[in-house]
């Protein structure tokens, strides 16, 4: 459950990206925000993963009120409950997909034995298993997005925001993308930020739009 | 956690190599200039203690000369003297190879001054050493002697004495090479002999010491001294501590100087490494906190990553100080630090090493350079990421 009730954000040079926003997400499915550059997508969705605090109001994610909650509380909690995609896919780059999937699990001191578990039935799932032990930054553009997808899985959170998430890749990884996320919609919250138009073919999803800081 | 840092590191060799690299090499320097200037204050304060409480000279204008051992008998007569011994040591030299032999002579059956000695000459079968005239040489002298006979053996040495008839010396024993002497050149005779290779009359030697039974009482027996024989040089054992200290004072001022220049380079090395923190590490810390570590797991992770490289560069560099000084005996470095005066050069060093030293020089080290790293892997893990990732 998402819940956001009279955000506003005015950065320190006096901008106000986001104006009194209130918007409820209740069900677990695939949600977008939709909005050109500049309308302050990326700020609400720092503010939902907990990078930054709004200026006034108000976020509760899964009944948490993380607008106040002080950082080594929000780490724990962003540790399990929420998975984050970047545009720019941010993976350890020299490392292989198999260790950049260990590495949200290293807080979490897991034996070996689940953690080797845990991972490698991801990597099946998704079909990069006989790549695992490849560095990722040999991997295609469409490759390391799943790698990136699957890093923000791998503890089972129950939200999973994605900044942009597609582009920078091309149509069939888009393709690919979507599937992906489709895949595991049924029991997460997937809070999109996009300008992409692919989003609007598929089914089942809820489109905000935002424009200037303003939910629309 | 460990694993991973391992990785990182790993993936960062072009920073990480020069970086331990330049790590061990100040570890070395400082820990080898450190361990010797220990090393030679260790030994020339245990050569001070075998050091008698007063030794008087026959010193004129600043040149030694032999000195009458029938003083002994006026100076026993002063209130509080232990006891008196006159001593015989000079330099020789032979007409080949420009070399300088120390000869030091002993009583086989009395007591002698020097504890170096004492043990060696208790090592010394007497009764051979007693059936015909002999020494025992240093290991190094016994090599140079080697060289120059012919028949690669030698059991014997002729010495020249001043009416130039010849005096045989035969090799009674060779000191062990590890033993502690004060020079490598080094003949160990009966007294009686070193008078003669030494030019000495019967009733001359190099010097008389005396040592005295209460401590207190020393300057006022010196005062006595003085009075008896005002044309002698009287040293007392705490002056020749004062010496030694002077000496020294000024060479550990320059040490100190050097181990604190390496030791500002190290720290400025360690500082520039550390805030210039690249891009990279940045935003390394950034992603690690966006997936959910906390502060604390990003300092353990930094912390493990310093500890490996502090750990690993300053053992590694204190082995090779250890090693060098040992098997290398500080070469080049023992030079500057010394003077032949005191240390013949040709002499292996021993090194002494305490806890100490060993704990000050890694607590300085590895956590200086540890502290640093958590303060500006702190500094970037608490600004905030949302810029860094998008
Ligand atoms: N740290 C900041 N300080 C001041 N202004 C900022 C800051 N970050 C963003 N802004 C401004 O806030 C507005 C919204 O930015 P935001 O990054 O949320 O837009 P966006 O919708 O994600 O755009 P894009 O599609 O280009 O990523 C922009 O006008 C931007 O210039
Ligand atoms: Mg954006």
């Amino acid at each position: 459950m998402i819940n956001i009730e009279n955000v506003t954000k005015v950065y320190q040079n006096g901008f106000e990206a986001l104006k009194n926003v209130n918007l409820k997400i209740e069900k677990n499915g695939i949600y977008i925000l939709k909005g050109v550059s500049g309308s302050g997508k990326s700020t609400l969705l720092n503010l939902l993963a907990g990078f930054d605090k709004p200026t006034t109001g108000k976020i509760e994610l899964l009944g948490e009120f993380i607008s106040k909650l002080p950082e080594h509380h929000m780490s724990k909690f962003r540790l399990q409950n929420i998975g984050f995609i970047f545009q720019s896919f941010n993976l350890f780059s020299e490392l292989s997909i198999y260790e950049n999937l260990q590495i949200p699990l290293i807080p979490l001191n897991l034996n070996t034995k689940l953690e080797k578990e845990l991972i490698e039935t991801l990597i099946h799932k998704y079909n990069l298993s006989d790549k695992q032990h490849q560095i990722t930054k040999k991997l295609s553009g469409g490759e390391q997005q799943r790698v990136a997808i699957m890093r923000a899985l791998i503890n089972n959170p129950k939200i999973i925001l994605a900044d942009e998430p597609t582009a920078n890749l091309d149509f069939n990884n888009k393709m690919i993308f979507l599937e992906m996320i489709d895949s595991f919609k049924k029991d997460k919250i997937i809070f999109i930020s996009t300008h992409d138009d692919i989003f609007n073919d598929i089914v089942d999803v809820k489109i905000f739009n935002i424009n200037g800081g303003i939910i629309c | 956690m460990i694993n991973f840092a391992f990785k990182l590191l790993l993936n960062e060799k072009k920073k990480n190599i020069p970086l331990t690299f330049i790590f061990i090499i100040i570890v070395f320097l400082i820990s080898s200039l450190i361990i010797l200037t220990n090393s030679l204050n260790k030994i020339t304060q245990l050569q001070l203690e075998n050091q008698p409480d007063i030794t008087i000279f026959n010193q004129k204008a600043g040149r030694n000369y032999p000195i009458l051992t029938d003083i002994k008998d006026e100076i026993s007569n002063i209130y509080g003297i232990k006891n008196i011994h006159e001593r015989v040591y000079g330099f020789y030299k032979p007409n080949f190879h420009n070399l300088d032999m120390l000869i030091i002579g002993f009583e086989p059956f009395g007591i002698n001054v020097d504890k170096n000695i004492e043990k060696i000459v208790t090592d010394v079968n007497l009764s051979s050493f007693l059936e015909k005239p002999s020494m025992i040489i240093s290991h190094g002298l016994y090599e140079i002697f080697l060289q120059y006979s012919t028949f690669g053996y030698i059991d014997s040495f002729n010495f020249f004495l001043e009416d130039s008839t010849k005096f045989k010396l035969h090799i009674n024993g060779i000191i062990d090479k590890n033993l502690d002497i004060v020079s490598d050149r080094l003949v160990l005779t009966n007294i009686e002999y070193a008078k003669k290779i030494l030019g000495y009359h019967d009733s001359e030697a190099t010097d008389i010491s005396i040592d005295v039974s209460n401590i207190d009482e020393i300057d006022t027996i010196i005062l006595k001294l003085k009075d008896k024989f005002p044309n002698f040089l009287i040293i007392k054992k705490s002056d020749l501590k004062d010496s030694f200290k002077e000496l020294y004072s000024f060479k550990s001022g320059l040490l100190f100087a050097i181990s604190l220049l390496l030791l500002s380079t190290f720290l400025l090395l360690t500082i520039f490494k550390s805030t210039s923190m690249d891009i990279k590490s940045i935003k390394e810390i950034a992603i690690l906190k966006a997936i959910g570590w906390s502060i604390n797991d990003i300092l353990k992770l930094k912390l493990t990553e310093a500890s490996i490289i502090a750990i690993f560069s300053f053992l590694t560099g204190f082995l090779s100080a250890i090693l060098y000084l040992k098997y290398l005996h500080g070469a080049f470095l023992i030079d500057i630090f010394t003077n032949s005066i005191n240390i013949n050069s040709n002499i292996k060093i021993q090194i002494f090493l305490d806890k100490f030293t060993f704990f000050s020089l890694f607590f300085l080290f590895v956590f200086s350079f540890i502290l640093i790293n958590i303060i500006i892997a702190y500094k970037s893990a608490t600004t905030n990421i949302k810029e860094i990732l998008n």
